[in-house]
């Protein structure tokens, strides 16, 4: 049996001869209407072509497709940052069901790794509504290949256009998607490894075959990949250590700490592709290191409890001492008082100019106020202090 | 709009509409007829899509609804390979010289829902984001004109008093719908009079909205849906609290 199959229309068009029937998820079957062959054709990017065995064979195809189809749906839903946690949450509970198939998730994962998820997507979130589940195994997957899959897109754009000889770039891009060759590409290169092509079985279909001088498009992808992962690897290898730095201030929990490196590094390798001088300018870095983990507290809904995940003077410790400043004793007795009494705001001013040395023009804009309110941020909490210890002025002039 | 407001076509159009008047006070109809002009002030321009679509549309503002042209020249979509595809460029390209690709075609509607032919849910247009830039056309155009007798060069000559302002709509259908009413017809059956949908898309008979320039799904003040065809409940859910971002209701029946 001949059938063109669609999950997310949810029918079959089975071809019999010159007569089309259609058939739908409940086995109803009868005669297909034109509105029917349109939409599989214009409307239902999932539309497949493929030989059954027999009818039950299309309906346990369709079937299959339904699932795959739903199981995308929901976790688009899962991720969708517009929407409320209770619907959110709903769709993970749905997931749950749809993932206990390998096959589901497998169909899932070619499409979705296929592109790093947008603005629009709250993967942390997803992340913490999913927890402790089948889907929040597969939300911290996905987490995990975020960067890799902004490298292999990118990569693949980068591929000059004369190599694509008798299919576009995009129909390309999109049989590899469907074939699951972009996943297992980003499953490698989030491990650190450009694969070798005849390790992925993807390219071994037929379809694939038909797309002219296809292997060396494969061939330059691959190449732009190396190109991309060494050089990504050296801003990795002279910024990593400064952000972590930065953020073991603020984030005690190893787990979000390592989670929020890696979503600094990937807008920080985006950004790096128009401004390599990115390793040169703090400003920019420290501007985007704060307003990730502004998100970060955002997400994690502890706005209330800032003070308590704001910088703690251990750090401020670590660093004094490192410049040979014995400022232990004084410190510790402040730590209590600052956590208590300092907004997050008046803790990071302070950070910015008196420990990373940026001027006060540099430090407003990376808050986002003007340079009048970040000196006013900075008196109130020098007032502050020295309200409360009397001679400790002389350590943060 | 300059096209709808010339002079020729106005005063055609008024001549048909004093015509059906005229022959519904002769049939005893006139109260129903006017009852029902007054009933189409309340009629909206509706757009027929796929759950998909208007999935994607209330995705973001920054997803546009694109024309058939605009889709063709992203390569987002391929020419119709039938008979339509020569039909529907011959009818725009008289209808809309020069500016086809920026049309958008809906229907008006009284009841808010669309054309089933072009998916199963229903976009409400809200008047104030189309009314300056919408006209409304006797039928669906490309099977109005495909159907005139006329040679290329007359083509033109068949449109005059077809076509009004979107404000001026009510004219039109009393023009070309009066004649179909009696003095039995029940308000509640108005709905079924404006628009009466057919086996195919080519059968489907309307009144044409034609909207120049952009439309996202802020262009919209309510999604009507078929909630039997949503498999399941959580997708409407969704759907629902998308379009509240927007300020566009969801309303599923």
């Amino acid at each position: 049996v001949n059938a063109a199959i669609s999950g997310t229309k949810g029918f079959a068009l089975i071809v019999d001869g010159e007569a089309v029937d259609v058939i739908d998820l409940d086995g109803r079957r009868g005669s297909a209407q034109a509105t029917h062959v349109r939409r599989m054709l214009d409307e239902a990017g999932d539309a497949r072509f493929i030989e059954c065995r027999d009818l039950a064979d299309v309906q346990w195809q369709l079937k299959k497709a339904a699932n795959a189809a739903d199981a995308l749906q929901l976790t688009l839903i899962a991720l969708d940052s517009l929407l409320s946690r209770e619907t959110r949450h709903a769709a993970c509970m749905e997931l749950a069901e749809l993932f206990k198939l390998e096959s589901v998730v497998e169909y899932v994962e070619r499409v979705i790794y296929a592109r790093p998820l947008g603005l629009e997507h709250d993967l942390p979130g997803a992340r913490v509504l999913a927890s402790a589940s089948v889907v929040g195994e597969f939300m911290n997957r996905l987490h995990a290949v975020q960067v890799a899959s902004t490298r292999v897109c990118d990569a693949w754009e980068r591929i000059i256009e004369s190599k694509f000889a008798t299919v576009s770039r995009r129909d390309t891009f999109a049989c590899f998607v469907q074939l699951g060759v972009v996943r297992d590409v980003v499953k490698a290169v989030a491990l650190g490894i450009v694969p070798k092509s005849g390790s992925l079985p993807g390219l071994k279909n037929p379809r694939v075959a038909s797309i002219l001088h296809f292997e060396e498009v494969v061939d330059e992808w691959f190449t732009l990949l190396k190109g991309l992962l060494s050089s990504e690897n050296t801003l990795w290898q002279n910024l990593a250590t400064e952000i972590r730095r930065y953020l073991s201030y603020r984030i005690h929990i190893g787990a979000d700490r390592e989670d929020l490196l890696q979503d600094i590094m990937m807008k920080l390798i985006i950004i790096s592709r128009d401004r390599p001088d990115i390793i040169n300018i703090s400003k920019l870095r420290y501007s985007i290191m704060y307003r990730s983990l502004s998100d970060y507290y955002r997400r994690q809904s502890r706005a209330s409890s800032f003070a308590k995940d704001a910088p703690t003077l251990n750090g401020l410790e670590d660093e004094a001492l490192s410049r040979g400043v014995h400022l232990a004793p004084y410190l510790r007795e402040l730590k209590d008082f600052m956590e208590k009494e300092l907004t997050f705001n008046e803790m990071t001013a302070l950070e910015l100019v008196y420990i990373h040395e940026l001027n006060h023009n540099s430090a407003a804009e990376i808050l986002g106020i003007s340079p009048r309110t970040l000196h006013s941020l900075i008196s109130e909490a020098r007032k502050k202090i020295i309200a409360h210890l009397g001679v400790v002025t002389s350590t943060f002039r | 709009v300059r096209a709808a407001e010339q002079p020729t076509n106005r005063d055609a159009l008024a001549v048909r509409y004093e015509a059906v008047r005229a022959s519904a006070s002769e049939r005893g109809a006139l109260p129903t007829l006017e009852t029902f002009e007054s009933e189409l002030a309340r009629s909206r321009a509706v757009l027929g899509r796929s759950a998909g679509e208007v999935d994607r549309l209330a995705s973001s503002e920054r997803q546009g609804y694109a024309s058939y042209y605009q889709l063709i020249e992203a390569e987002a979509r391929l020419p119709d390979d039938n008979q339509w595809d020569p039909l529907r460029r011959l009818a725009d390209s008289v209808l809309f010289p020069g500016y086809e690709k920026h049309i958008r075609f809906l229907a008006l509607s009284l009841d808010d829902t669309g054309l089933d032919s072009y998916g199963e849910c229903s976009l409400v247009c809200r008047d104030s984001m189309i009314e300056h830039r919408a006209t409304v056309f006797e039928a669906n155009s490309t099977v109005f004109l495909g159907e005139q007798p006329a040679t290329l060069s007359e083509l033109q000559s068949a449109i005059p008093g077809r076509r009004a302002t979107y404000a001026d709509r009510a004219t039109l259908c009393v023009a070309k719908l009066g004649d179909r009413l009696s003095a039995d017809t029940a308000t509640r059956d108005f709905a079924g009079v404006l628009m009466a949908q057919g086996q195919t898309s080519a059968d489907d008979d309307f009144i044409e909205v034609n909207i120049y320039g952009p439309m996202t799904i802020r262009t919209f003040q309510k999604v009507v849906v078929d909630g039997s065809r949503a498999r399941r409940k959580i997708y409407l859910r969704a759907l629902g609290e998308r379009l509240t971002h927007f300020g566009v209701d969801l309303e599923v029946r």
